[in-house]
C-alpha cells in the first residue's frame, strides 16, 4: 500500500476521486450489513442473491459477434451448395427477426434480447426491460430509449459505434465475401415442427452450431460454450414486421434528452 | 466475463478457510469490505451483495495464502464492485458518445461547484464506461491507494502495465469531463 496520491491527475478528476473515497452509507447501514452478514455465515443457508439485471449486453455482443464471426466462416464453396443457400438467406431477405437467449442459469437467464431488422437497414434492438434502440438510415435518424428512466434521445445520424458491439448489420456485409468449412452434422433436428439440419464451426475455439432447413432458411443458432447462448431467426416473418417498431416517435411519458452532435 | 476471483496475487499455495476463520475475518473486516464496495457502487444494497458474496466465497474457494488480509479483502472488495458497476451499467458502453454526452448533461460534472455526491456519481458512471482493466488499476490506485508493483500484484500484470492502463484511464476520464457543459466555458468549441 502506499498513500492515496491524485497529484497525477488532472485537478477536476482528482477532486472527483476525493468524492468517492469520501462516499460512505447512511449511519447504520454498514452496522445493519455486517449484523446479516455475520448471521448468514452463522448460518450458512444456501445462498440467495438478489436478481441482477443490466448484463444483457454482454450477452448480446457476445452473442452477435459469435454469430457474425460464424457467419464469416460460411463457406461459399467447398462444402456445397446446400451451405451456399443458407448464406444465401443470411444474405438477402426483406425482413428478419433475431432472439438471443442466454437458456442457462446465471445472472442474464430470463432475459433476452430482441432485434429487428429490415431490408431497408431499418433496426430496431431491445434489451428487455432496459434499453431499445432503433436506427433509421431512411429517415437519418437513431433513436435510443432508456425504459429504467423512462428517458429517449434522439440524434441525426451517421453516428459512429451506434450499436457498440451488437450491431446486427455488420456481419451481413462480411458474409458476402468469405469462404470457409463447416461440417454437416449426420442428423436433422425438429425446430418449430420443422426439420433442421446442423452445420458445425469452430470459431475462436469455440464450436457453434448453426441448424438451417433444407432450402438452406437459417433456423436457429446455439453457441456452446463456458456461456450457452441461443440465437433463433425467423426470416421474412409472415405479414412482415410491425412499422412501429422502426417509428422515431417518442413513447408517452418518455422525456426527451438534449442531443448536440 | 469470468466469475470475480480473490487471487491477489499469483497463489503459491492454495487453502480452505474454515468457517470459524471466516466468520473471524468478516468480523473484522466485514465493514472495510462493505464500505469499500459502496465507495464504487455508491448504493448500499449492492455493496451489501459484494460483501456477501466476497466472504461466501471464502468458504466455497481455495484462497491464495494470504499475508495481509485487510488488504486483500478490500482490494478484493474493490474489484468486485467494478465488476458489478461495469456490469450493471453495461448498456452505457454500448451507446454512442452523443448519446452518453446527452445523459451526461443530466449527470452533474466535476468542477468546483458540484458537491461531492455529485462529483462520484459522475466518476462511477464513467468508470463503468471504461475497459475493465483500466477501471480496475483506477479505483485500485486512487481509491484503495495501492502503488503499480502492488496493483500489478494484485492484477497478475506487469507494473508496465499497469502504468499504461492507469495513462490510459486517466486519460479517457479527462477526455468526457466537459465537453457538453457549460461548467467549463474554456472547454468548448
Amino acid at each position: 500500500m502506499t498513500a492515496l496520491d491524485d497529484a497525477a491527475l488532472d485537478p477536476r478528476l482528482a477532486r472527483a476521486a476525493t468524492a468517492l473515497r469520501a462516499s460512505a452509507p447512511d449511519a447504520g447501514t454498514g452496522d445493519r450489513a455486517q449484523q446479516r452478514l455475520l448471521a448468514r455465515l452463522a448460518a450458512r443457508p444456501a445462498r440467495t442473491r438478489r436478481p441482477l439485471h443490466g448484463g444483457l449486453w454482454a450477452l448480446a455482443g457476445s452473442a452477435c459477434l459469435v454469430l457474425a464471426l460464424a457467419l464469416l466462416v460460411l463457406p461459399g464453396n467447398g462444402n456445397g451448395h446446400a451451405f451456399a443457400a443458407v448464406q444465401r438467406h443470411l444474405a438477402d431477405f426483406q425482413a428478419l427477426r433475431m432472439r438471443i437467449d442466454q437458456p442457462g442459469a446465471g445472472d442474464l437467464a430470463g432475459q433476452s434480447v430482441q432485434v429487428a431488422m429490415l431490408r431497408s437497414g431499418q433496426v430496431r434492438v431491445d434489451v428487455e426491460g432496459e434499453v431499445s434502440v432503433v436506427v433509421d438510415p431512411v429517415a437519418g435518424q437513431a433513436l435510443t430509449l432508456l425504459h429504467g428512466t423512462r428517458q429517449a434521445l434522439q440524434f441525426p445520424l451517421p453516428v459512429q459505434d451506434l450499436l457498440g458491439d451488437i450491431d446486427p448489420m455488420a456481419w451481413i456485409a462480411e458474409i458476402r465475401d468469405y469462404q470457409g468449412l463447416a461440417d454437416r452434422l449426420p442428423e436433422p433436428r425438429l425446430i418449430g415442427g420443422r426439420t433442421a439440419w446442423g452445420w458445425a464451426l469452430e470459431v475462436d475455439g469455440t464450436r457453434v452450431l448453426l441448424w438451417a432447413t433444407e432450402e438452406g432458411l437459417p433456423l436457429e443458432l446455439t453457441v456452446d460454450g463456458h456461456s450457452l447462448v441461443d440465437i433463433g431467426f425467423e426470416f421474412d416473418p409472415p405479414g412482415g414486421l410491425d412499422p412501429a417498431l422502426f417509428s422515431m416517435a417518442v413513447p408517452p411519458g418518455y422525456a426527451m434528452l438534449p442531443v448536440q452532435p | 466475463m469470468p466469475p470475480p476471483t480473490l487471487s491477489l496475487a499469483a497463489p503459491s499455495m492454495s487453502i480452505p478457510l474454515d468457517p470459524p476463520r471466516v466468520a473471524e475475518l468478516a468480523g473484522a473486516y466485514g465493514r472495510t469490505v462493505f464500505l469499500s464496495a459502496f465507495r464504487v457502487l455508491g448504493d448500499a444494497a449492492q455493496a451489501e451483495d459484494v460483501q456477501q458474496d466476497l466472504f461466501v466465497q471464502l468458504l466455497e474457494r481455495p484462497v491464495p495464502e494470504v499475508g495481509n488480509w485487510p488488504a486483500f479483502l478490500a482490494t478484493s472488495a474493490t474489484r468486485m464492485a467494478i465488476d458489478r458497476l461495469r456490469r450493471q451499467r453495461r448498456w452505457l458502453r454500448l451507446l454512442p458518445e452523443v448519446a452518453l454526452q446527452a445523459l451526461g448533461a443530466s449527470v452533474p460534472q466535476p468542477d468546483q461547484h458540484a458537491d461531492q455526491a455529485e462529483q462520484a456519481a459522475w466518476l462511477r458512471a464513467r468508470l463503468a464506461r471504461l475497459p475493465r482493466l483500466q477501471a480496475q488499476c483506477f479505483a485500485l490506485r486512487h481509491l484503495d491507494g495501492l502503488d503499480n508493483a502492488a496493483i500489478a500484484r494484485a492484477l497478475g500484470i506487469a507494473p508496465g502495465h499497469v502504468a499504461v492502463c492507469l495513462h490510459r484511464a486517466g486519460r479517457a476520464l479527462c477526455a468526457h469531463i466537459t465537453p457538453w457543459t457549460a461548467n467549463e466555458p474554456e472547454k468548448l468549441p
